[in-house]
């Protein structure tokens, strides 16, 4: 037990949920320069390889085989791999050198190449290499949406919200497997509701996956995983000629893909072979580039804890993102499973992704709550979008979203629901009622959804499966029961499937259903002034969350009690014992408030009940030269019999000054006007009274709260501008006269 | 979408006016009235063997050499039916087929669907499975 309680505080932070464990290089279980890394070389003897990092053709196992067939391109390759790595990761981060050259040569590297150019990096040199390797110019983020129920409203109405948020893409599962040809109806559905051209997938098993893309149903699919050695992708199930053949049977029937990989898989099914993490990662990129997808996910994905338990890990994760663009694949970059107990940990690590910008910054961001999440991810959640629109909008990065506000987003939410009732109604599918409709509206999560019967549901999802029934019946439905937008977004979609534009690398819709992808929407950052930078109207739309205020317009509490004041020509010096109190310039005028919300007629009330609770008499005058209030309170003893003045601005900070003192300095001072309740105003009075009346004082004490400044900065600040706007200079201080 | 925007005038959707869809249907006959009037099947909008060649060409051009090589295997997928797809995937999985299995799908790729780049995947596979002991053997059970 610790013997420090500061040692048991940190103990129990969050920090210290999350499990650290040291290098151990056999198990896979380092992240980067395992002794069992190969070192790069590459040979070729009549237009064929026969060696690569150290092995002759005649030891290459299987993947090594596919990649020397496939992934390594031979034009390019004796060039490249004579090349220095250090000279390679230089041209990663050169603004001077485009991004088209880098690409022709990593084209020709293997892995163990791949990986040396990038060990070269730090984090910020990998950001910097992301933002100009991409490849896509304009960044993007996808969204998970599923839930615990299944329930076809409640996935309509978030598929709605996430597309109406800004989501480009929507990634969807099943909680059981049978319903998912309806997940994916009520995604694709709810999705077009909320912004056309959005793309979503079902992750199911392949053979369903094929069967809910000739449906019409879904647009995409990630679902191809591959892994860094033979035996752990033949656990897997597969080999790289399966889910290559599998990638071109998607591309068959018009469908998206991305490969699926990541750091730590191979350790995680005790397969590494004493290789690194990102060694075993460049060979899956390799193959992942060899099948010839478009792109991928990685960024460890599912693993992610693996990676962040060893030193370098989260380095490491960036790294592989970063290899991704390298070889010109299209990089959705993981933050999707759950990195860390700490939420300092894991905005940081966001970082890596967010700044640069990726392809998909989340390869599935959870837009519903965690609970929901059927991947087991949320790494961020519906909760954390607030805290994402403000990053986006505090680093000027634009992270694929954008602020929306209740009113439309329930509306879409709702629109969504009732547009998959109709679909619903057509297909002859058990009712979505009216109450599931105002719970998927407004829910919180699947436990306010009512319950359905799963039986009939799940009788009637396989019907559909396996029946005539496809998303054209859905778009004939809505077009004739008053949908006649999403119908047409619907149709869109399934039009776009012929044209097959959106199979090319890093492809997303824009909400006219233009593609953006690495062929028109390429990457061209070559430094400052260059690639993707966030101006114009979507700058406008980051910048206004709905939490911003005006801050020209006044914001009184409509309770506030209002005090009026009546000038009665200039304030003459006094004479005998009397504490003068010295206002601000807009006090009891334009500013009825403290930046704590106390009126100013009662604080004034107060600060004179306790000069009379010390038998002392106060009057009040108005200082109209200044809003400074070492000056308000200066002018105020200057003008008190006794020489002593309590100086109050309009938002309520307060000092008691006395008579000959610097205009800085004074008796007693509280500066943090937020802390004053009215009872402290009373203390102030009888305090400043007691002075006074050369009576010993014990000054007061308030509460510091280290967080007051945070709070109330933005405010003292509008209310002070307010008060210095009411500024007069040369105009003599006032005797105020104080109407009830 | 900003400054990105400015570029979509780029976008790939030129090229609309050559489209048919596997069906044969050209893309300018594909509208919302007709499908809200109970016209059409997937087919009518799923993607052709020549789009497919088409996009192949333009990720060729645009140096994606694997990217178009999976979009012309893809081309000649386009009218292998939905079971033999998936046939010819279970049996490239490990353990599954045997050198001969493997033979025959690529026979009936090149021959019967003329397929002839789908037909040398699944060959270099075999061979790869040979020398690897990936096939399935006789003692072995195929579904493992």
């Amino acid at each position: 037990m610790s013997q420090s309680r500061r040692f048991a505080v940190r103990a129990a932070r969050e920090i210290n949920k999350d499990t650290f464990i040291q290098e151990w290089p056999e198990a896979g279980l380092v992240v980067l320069g395992a002794t069992a890394d190969p070192h790069p070389s590459l040979r070729l003897e009549n237009g064929r390889i026969v060696e690569m990092d150290g092995k002759p053709r005649e030891q290459f196992d299987m993947i090594d085989t596919f990649i020397a067939c496939h992934a390594i391109q031979l034009d390019v390759a004796e060039e490249a791999m004579a090349m220095d790595s250090l000279q390679f990761a230089r041209m990663l981060v050169d603004i001077h050198v485009p991004r088209a050259q880098v690409i022709r040569l990593m084209n020709g590297l293997t892995a163990a190449k791949l990986v040396d150019v990038v060990s070269y990096l730090n984090v910020v040199e990998m950001m910097m290499a992301l933002q100009k390797m991409r490849v896509r110019r304009t960044p993007a983020n996808q969204a998970h949406v599923t839930n615990r129920k299944d329930s076809p409203a409640l996935l309509a109405a978030d598929a709605a919200e996430a597309a109406f948020r800004g989501f480009a893409e929507i990634e969807t599962t099943v909680g059981v497997a049978r319903y998912a040809p309806w997940n994916a109806l009520a995604v694709l559905v709810g999705s077009q509701t909320g912004r056309g051209g959005v793309l979503t997938q079902c992750a199911v098993e392949e053979a369903m996956s094929l069967k809910l893309a000739m449906k019409g149903l879904t647009t995409y699919a990630e679902t191809l995983s591959v892994y860094g050695t033979d035996p752990a992708f033949i656990d897997g199930d597969d080999t790289p000629w399966s889910k290559g053949f599998l990638a071109s049977a998607y591309a068959s029937r018009g469908v998206k893909i991305r490969f699926t990989s990541g750091t730590g898989s191979e350790a995680l099914m005790a397969h590494a072979y004493g290789q690194s993490m990102l060694y075993l990662e460049a060979r899956c990129l390799l193959m992942t580039k060899g099948a010839g997808s478009q792109g991928v996910q990685n960024g460890s994905i599912s693993c992610i804890a693996l990676p962040e338990s060893l030193p370098g890990g989260v380095a490491a994760v960036a790294a592989e993102n970063l290899l991704a663009a390298m070889l010109d694949l299209e990089v959705a970059t993981g933050n999707d499973a759950m990195a860390s107990h700490s939420d300092i940990r894991k905005s940081a690590k966001l970082m890596l992704q967010f700044l640069p910008g990726s392809d998909f910054i989340f390869s599935g961001y959870s837009s519903i709550p965690k609970q929901d999440n059927m991947f087991g991810g949320g790494n961020l959640d519906a909760d954390d979008l607030d805290d994402y629109l403000v990053l986006q909008r505090d680093m000027k990065v634009d992270g694929g979203l954008r602020p929306v506000c209740e009113n439309e987003t329930l509306a879409v939410r709702r629109r969504a629901a009732e547009a998959l009732a109709v679909v619903f109604d057509s297909f002859g599918f058990p009712p979505i009622t009216k109450a599931e409709i105002d719970a998927a509206e407004t829910a919180y999560a699947s436990p306010d959804m009512p319950d359905r019967d799963m039986a009939a549901d799940l009788a009637a999802a396989e019907r559909f499966l396996s029946g005539p029934d496809t998303v054209l019946g859905a778009v004939q439905a809505l077009a004739k029961n008053g949908f006649p937008d999403i119908a047409q977004n619907i149709f869109e979609i399934e039009r776009q499937r012929v044209i097959g534009d959106y199979l090319q690398p890093s492809a997303i819709f824009t909400r006219g259903f233009d593609v953006l992808s690495g062929l028109n929407d390429a990457n061209d950052y070559m430094g400052p002034g260059t690639g993707y930078r966030l101006s114009g109207t979507r700058w406008e739309e980051i910048s206004n969350i709905p939490q911003a205020y005006d801050p020209r317009l006044p914001r009184h509490a409509a309770s506030a009690v209002t005090l009026t004041v009546e000038e009665c020509g200039e304030a003459q010096p006094g004479s005998g014992l009397e504490v003068v109190i010295a206002v601000g310039p807009a006090f009891g005028t334009r500013l009825q408030q403290t930046v704590n919300d106390l009126p100013l007629a009662e604080v004034l009330a107060q600060l004179l009940a306790g000069a009379a609770d010390e038998g002392v008499a106060a009057r009040v005058i108005k200082i109209y030269r200044t809003s400074d209030l070492g000056q308000i309170s200066f002018e105020g003893s200057r003008l008190s019999g006794s020489g002593i003045a309590i100086g109050i601005q309009s938002k309520g900070t307060t000092v008691i000054h006395r008579r000959g003192l610097l205009p800085l300095n004074n008796l007693e001072l509280f500066s943090q006007a937020s802390q004053l309740s009215l009872e402290h105003y009373r203390s102030i009075g009888r305090n400043a009274a007691r002075y006074a009346s050369g009576r010993p004082v014990e000054p007061l004490l308030v509460p510091v709260d280290n967080m007051a400044r945070l709070k109330y900065i933005v405010k003292t600040t509008i209310l002070h501008r307010h008060e210095t706007e009411c500024v007069q200079s040369g105009r003599p201080a006032e005797s105020l006269k104080i109407n009830e | 979408m900003t400054d990105s925007e400015k570029n979509t005038s780029r976008s790939a959707r030129l090229h609309d006016h050559s489209i048919i869809s596997k069906s044969g249907v050209p893309l300018e006959d594909l509208s919302l009235d007709r499908v809200a009037a109970g016209w059409g099947e997937m087919a009518d909008f799923s993607i052709s063997r020549q789009a497919l060649l088409h996009q192949a060409e333009i990720a060729t051009a645009s140096g994606r050499r694997q990217l178009g090589e999976n979009f012309r295997r893809a081309a000649e997928l386009v009218d292998v039916p939905d079971n033999i797809i998936l046939q010819i995937y279970e049996g490239l999985r490990p353990f599954r087929a045997t050198a001969a299995e493997l033979g025959e799908l690529a026979g009936q790729l090149r021959l019967q669907f003329h397929a002839p780049e789908c037909a040398r995947w699944v060959e270099e596979a075999a061979e790869v499975y040979v020398s690897r002991g990936l096939l399935k053997t006789a003692h072995e059970n195929s579904d493992r």
